[in-house]
């Protein structure tokens, strides 16, 4: 059966279902790259799918506890209202407010994709606990006020049949398809239901289910109605759709949600005073992207909880997707899924990345292809290299003693991760308050700067240490706590805890003698310059005594300061020693995922770079000799389209056709060998004809020019640039 | 990746002397370049990267290591190896002025490209003759626009992004900048240049006889002043006039030719670089087993780059997909709707009978379905899903949709250059994209063939046998209606001012042929043909109805033999 017709666009190809039980493939069965190691790629692909599932549940976990805060003050604002709607209390205020509909502005940032999630658990919430009735609205649905209501009722009626008559086991589309169908959509006609409904409640009902689910709210929940994205919608829709709502305030307590992607001031360029004072706005604002992201970050990346890990490449193309593109943390999260799979679909030694239990009894039972693989790793290689030459050859030969120092590898390197992060949030905490941030704001950045290199052979790091010594007492001294606190979670770094802390001790100790010294120094040092002063003194000698006073005093430093020094190079030795880069441990390639080329090429792709680059350089992608040309000019043997391609960007808005063909003519002719001086090559024959018209015709398929009907036999040029 | 990866291993490396001074000097340049692009990100958003400042230090290159850190640069490096030079900053520039013989001088010029030392002549491109001092010289301010005869020293060592150019290529350009940064395509250009030629240039006589045809003395009096980006811009939207020779295509033996020889002749051309696309192809293949992968984990591939995917596609299919349920959409198929696309998925995958009143509802259903068994995996295969009638909002919402069921698989294709244009941020996350550059260099025959190319004459194959298909269908009267109309049409073919029958002279005709009996009769059979686009009908001038068939004269007599046979 072949997939090209004149007459159909869709084929659809079911196999038998004999055939099906026979060659239907798991996942897992694609995860060997063609190799018949079977046994080991399965394992691996189980190992990244429950990683995969950990982790997930891990970002689920912290979007949720990101979102608690503004979804607890969410419901308690409904239920507030509520009440007010139910407390006939006679006083002016409330009487004013009364006639309000209750607002709640819930501003989320510029990523929408990422709403959905927070609408979702809002309104599972809402219904949960505060009302039956929610209603979410998305503004591509919404583009006539009729249609507004149409939805707003399809899905207020529709729930409360569904709710009803769960009995009744109704195939889909009915319960949603007839209200609309059937009723005049109009806000008495909700009005109405909404009032039978809450009767019905209010005498003894048999619903059990209802009695519970409005338990919280009384006899009369309030009507909810979420507009997920306010930005999109028409403003005069929803002016109509509010102020008809205001009419009916009494009878039906409504409550609105508006999801506002850029700023509250939004609702105002959309709803006019008269419309905006009906409303009774309340705002929240969500977490901002980049705070969830540092979240994301903290709990997937900085943690020892995953064996998996990214390079610093890896690390700085998704924060920058993040960053520059989209400011999307699931297109985050999905980099970090790709990279997962990607990871253990192409590093063979991948099966060892899993928690330290498992990693070592993996090790024990490595094949002898694995053992080879090992050797091969360039950071095992290094390591041979440093041993002695007889350890080096049994290294080499025998896979016993490969997995036996591949196990203590594993180990060194799950206590090398055990450390870094630590320490590496030890030395952010000491580093983030430092004017202009040497060392970067956000802890990825200095994360970052670890993963690529020494982080003490840059110059951030030099300034960031400078800054650290003129700090003041009290701010090094809480630091020092925060640090000590830090590392006290690292079981191995008791005695970087125990040094800190007798730092720590002995600044409190200086506090106390330290005002007596300090006098006894300024008091010594006062005298000279007074004498200095007392006598004339020339610029010359001004100067001099000046640089005296600055060595001096730069000579002699107080207790104090002596301690600060001391205290900071002991911190300086705890970064060397802990914040080594991974690239320098051994067996690093197992846990750390470095192919950033890739990951960028799959998420941020360039498709018209791609088209014209082809267009431009075929050598590029055909590697012919023939093709070989420097600068920006191709071979005349060039395909095509290219030759076409080049020869149109010469031309103006508009290309004569004719002109365009015997230019091509020109070329193809000289390619194929004739003197393009000689009549001949100005000769067309029909193949050339039929090959130019193909090449035109592509040219206007991928966009690049389009017919017109401006002058006879021209095509208008589409796009500018690209030589 | 692998396709990209390919073309760096491949290339020959040339090495030429640079002495220290000039080294010295870029290097200085460079720093100060990267400390103003820094400096510049660092106010946008506040972060801050670490940077390696030499270039020259090549000994730890890996095979992903690059020395530039910069974010944007680090976005810029795939660019860069991937696409040997040519990034953003060529790709979008603004419109330059061009005269109307350049492209004649192009061509000439890529005939005697490598090995043909031919002396330039004009015989054989006549446009070229017209060439006018005054032309000469305003051709060189587009001058950068074709650099294979740029020859602009005076530009050397004066921009510090030049130079990391060519520093780095020695590196095989994996490490080299972005070219995302802001300097402009002039630069851009020019740096290409600048890529180490071998130093004993083998080919004098191509370039010097092109070289000479510039050294036009208005050339020299104008080239102090280099007009700038600005000053082109605003030249080029000058005038809206169209500066382009009058020639038309009817100078041709065979002005057009019809579908089938095209065909015919394409048939015969035997593709060049077979081999080297056998290559292409090899490594395109071997990404199969990936794909499945990743299309089972819950990604979806969209593939790009130029040449027909449909092929790849195709083999992708009958290697991987046989054994599970599986649509093909030919998205350039100039009639499919997402009607149709539900259709067969409600109908034939998921065997239901029954109408759906809106695609929305049939979404909902086909959702809910397939939710509800979540065994069943069904693969979506669209051949172009930016195709000319996929390209709506709407479409791309309700395919964003079902992209999203999780057992639903899609892998699709785009062409268009302006494709990922139609998806929106929301779209895109539904779509969860992962994208494959496979540049297949593979003519696009299928995708083409349904395009009525401005260059291909019409056989009206396709009209004719739908015009006797709805006339079988038609009582014996109807038809006679239409015969009428046809051969008026045809007696009037050679009169240019035609307009068409007026419909009071149709009727008169229409009742001495015994035809129809009142006007309404035959307005009701109007009506029928204008349904199946058999007539159209304009208003005239003084407010009369004109019938006339859209259909060509010749396409209109085979028709009238053939019912004549009958």
């Amino acid at each position: 059966m072949t997939t090209s017709s004149v007459s159909k666009g869709c084929f659809v190809f079911k196999p038998s279902s004999k055939k099906k039980k026979t060659t239907s493939l798991k996942a897992s069965d694609y995860f060997h790259d063609g190799k018949a190691d079977s046994q080991n790629s399965e394992s691996r692909f189980e190992t990244c799918q429950s990683l995969w599932q950990r982790m997930k549940a891990e970002t689920e976990r912290v979007q949720e506890d990101l979102n608690t805060n503004i979804l607890d003050s969410l419901l308690e604002f409904a239920r507030k209202s509520t009440a007010s709607f139910q407390s006939k209390t006679d006083d002016w205020a409330s009487r004013m407010r009364a006639s309000e509909i209750p607002t709640a502005a819930l501003v989320l940032g510029v990523n929408v994709p990422d709403h959905a999630m927070t609408f979702q658990s809002l309104s599972a919430l809402l219904q949960e606990s505060v009302t039956p009735y929610v209603v979410c609205l998305q503004s591509k649905e919404c583009s006539a006020l009729k249609q507004v209501l149409q939805k707003v009722l399809v899905q207020l009626m529709g729930h409360s049949v569904s709710v009803e008559d769960d009995e009744e086991d109704q195939p889909g589309p009915r319960p949603t398809g007839i209200p609309s169908r059937k009723m005049l959509c109009s806000m008495a006609t909700l009005c109405g239901w909404y009032t039978a409904v809450t009767q019905k409640s209010a005498s003894p009902s048999p619903g059990k289910k209802r009695l519970s689910s409005s338990k919280g709210c009384g006899q009369r929940p309030p009507v909810v109605v979420i507009f997920k994205d306010l930005e999109s919608f028409t403003p005069r829709v929803l002016q109509e759709f509010i102020v008809i709502s205001s009419q009916y305030i009494q009878q039906l307590p409504l409550i609105f949600i508006f999801g506002i992607a850029t700023s509250p001031i939004t609702i105002h360029g959309m709803l006019p005073h008269s419309v905006s004072s009906l409303l009774c706005i309340q705002l929240f604002q969500s977490l901002s992207c980049t705070q969830h992201l540092a979240t994301v970050i903290d709990k997937l990346v900085l943690t020892t909880t995953f064996p998996f890990k990214l390079s610093g490449k890896v690390l700085q193309v998704l924060i920058s997707i993040f960053l520059y593109h989209d400011f999307s943390v699931r297109n985050f999260i999905k980099g970090l899924q790709l990279s997962l799979l990607d990871h253990f679909y192409s590093q063979p030694l991948s099966v060892l990345c899993c928690d330290k239990q498992e990693a070592r009894s993996r090790a024990k039972e490595l094949s002898h292809e694995d053992c080879e693989n090992i050797r091969q790793l360039p950071s095992f290689m290094r390591y041979v290299e440093k041993q002695e030459p007889e350890i080096q050859v049994q290294l080499l030969t025998s896979d016993q003693r490969v997995k036996d120092v591949t196990q203590s590898l594993l180990k060194e390197l799950h206590a090398y991760h055990k450390n870094y992060y630590p320490v590496l949030r030890c030395l952010h905490a000491l580093t983030s308050s430092l004017p202009k941030y040497p060392l970067g704001k956000q802890i990825r950045e200095l994360h970052g700067i670890c993963l690529e290199k020494n982080v003490w052979e840059t110059e951030e790091y030099e300034s960031a240490f400078q800054l650290l010594r003129m700090l003041a007492k009290d701010e090094l001294v809480a630091a020092l706590r925060t640090c000590t606190e830090i590392l006290k979670c690292a079981k191995k770094l008791g005695d970087a805890v125990e040094k800190l802390e007798e730092f720590i001790e002995r600044f409190e100790l200086l506090d106390r003698c330290s005002a007596v010294v300090e006098t006894g120094q300024e008091g010594e040092e006062e005298l000279p310059p007074q004498k200095g002063l007392q006598k004339k003194t020339d610029l010359f000698q001004l100067q001099k005594s000046l640089l005296e006073r600055e060595s001096r005093r730069t000579k002699k430093l107080s207790k104090f300061e002596l301690l600060r020094l001391a205290v900071l190079d002991c911190i300086d030795s705890i970064v060397k020693k802990h914040l080594l880069p991974p690239e320098s441990q051994p067996l690093h390639e197992v846990f750390y995922y470095s192919s950033a080329g890739t990951l960028r090429r799959h998420l941020n792709a360039a498709p018209r770079t791609a088209i014209q680059t082809a267009l431009n350089n075929p050598y590029c992608y055909l590697q012919s000799e023939a093709l070989k040309s420097e600068g920006g000019a191709i071979s005349n043997a060039a395909p095509d389209i290219c030759i076409v391609y080049k020869l149109h960007l010469e031309c103006g808005r508009l290309i004569n056709l004719y002109d365009w063909l015997e230019a091509y003519a020109t070329v193809v002719a000289a390619a194929e060998g004739k003197d393009p001086d000689s009549a001949a090559a100005a000769q067309l024959d029909d193949v050339k004809h039929a090959r130019f018209i193909r090449a035109v015709s592509e040219l206007e398929f991928l966009g690049f020019i389009k017919p017109t009907k401006q002058k006879t036999d021209h095509v208008a040029r589409l796009t500018w640039g690209g030589c | 990746m692998s396709s990209q990866k390919q073309p760096k291993e491949g290339r020959v490396l040339e090495v030429r002397f640079v002495g220290d001074e000039e080294v010295l000097q870029h290097i200085v340049d460079k720093q100060e370049g990267v400390k103003v692009g820094k400096n510049a990100v660092q106010t946008l958003v506040s972060l801050k990267t670490p940077r390696k400042s030499e270039p020259e230090d090549s000994e730890d290159e890996d095979h992903e290591v690059c020395n530039e850190q910069d974010y944007v640069e680090a976005l810029g490096t795939a660019a860069q190896d991937a696409s040997c030079g040519s990034g953003g900053g060529d790709v979008f520039t603004f419109q330059a002025v061009k005269r109307s013989n350049r492209m004649a001088q192009l061509a000439s010029e890529l005939a005697r490209t490598p090995g043909k030392s031919v002396k330039f002549s004009t015989a054989d491109s006549p446009p070229q003759e017209v060439t006018s001092p005054t032309r000469a010289s305003n051709r060189q301010p587009t001058q950068y626009k074709t650099p294979s005869k740029g020859k602009k020293n005076q530009f050397v060592s004066t921009t510090p992004h030049r130079l990391r150019k060519r520093l780095s290529a020695p590196n095989l350009r994996s490490d080299s900048d972005s070219d995302f940064s802001p300097s402009n395509s002039e630069e851009e250009l020019e740096a290409e240049e600048e890529v180490p030629k071998p130093a004993p240039e083998p080919k004098p006589a191509s370039k010097a006889p092109a070289a000479g045809l510039y050294k036009t003395p208005a050339k020299k009096t104008k080239k102090a002043p280099e007009p700038s980006l600005v000053e082109e811009y605003f030249e080029a939207h000058s005038s809206s006039k169209v500066l382009t020779s009058d020639r038309t295509l009817q100078k041709l033996q065979t002005p057009q030719l019809d579908q089938e020889t095209l065909c015919r002749l394409l048939d015969g051309t035997s593709t060049a670089f077979s081999a080297e696309l056998k290559q292409l192809n090899k490594e395109h293949e071997r990404l199969f087993h990936k794909w499945m992968l990743q299309l089972q984990v819950g990604f979806n591939i969209v593939l790009f780059g130029l040449g027909s995917k449909r092929t790849l596609l195709e083999k992708f299919r009958t290697s991987m997909l046989l054994g599970s349920i599986h649509v093909v959409i030919n998205g350039f198929f100039p009639s499919i709707t997402i009607r149709s696309i539900l259709n067969s998925i409600t109908e034939e995958v998921l065997e239901h009978e029954g109408h759906f009143r809106n695609p929305l509802d049939q979404m909902d259903f086909i959702v809910k379905t397939l939710k509800e068994d979540p065994d069943l995996q069904l693969f979506l295969l669209i051949h172009n899903i930016d195709g000319q009638m996929l390209r709506g909002d709407k479409t791309q919402q309700i395919l964003g949709q079902l992209a999203a069921i999780p057992n639903l698989h899609l892998i699709a294709s785009i062409d268009h250059i302006n494709a990922p244009l139609s998806w929106d941020q929301f779209k895109m996350s539904q779509f969860n994209w992962l994208w494959y550059e496979t540049t297949t260099y593979q003519p696009y025959i299928e995708e083409t063939s349904y395009e009525n190319s401005l260059l291909v004459k019409q056989s009206g194959a396709l009209a004719l046998s739908s015009l006797t298909h709805v006339m079988r269908s038609l009582t014996p009267n109807a038809r006679g209606i239409f015969r009428l109309l046809a051969e008026f049409q045809l007696e009037n073919k050679d009169n240019p001012s035609y307009t068409g029958l007026s419909f009071q002279d149709f009727y008169q005709r229409c009742r001495e042929a015994f035809l129809v009996n009142s006007d309404i009769t035959l307005r009701t059979q109007l009506t029928e043909f204008r349904d199946h686009k058999l007539i159209r009908t304009k208003k005239g001038a003084d407010g009369v109805e004109y019938l006339i068939i859209p259909i060509e004269t010749g396409t209109l007599s085979d028709f009238l033999e053939k019912e004549d046979k009958e």
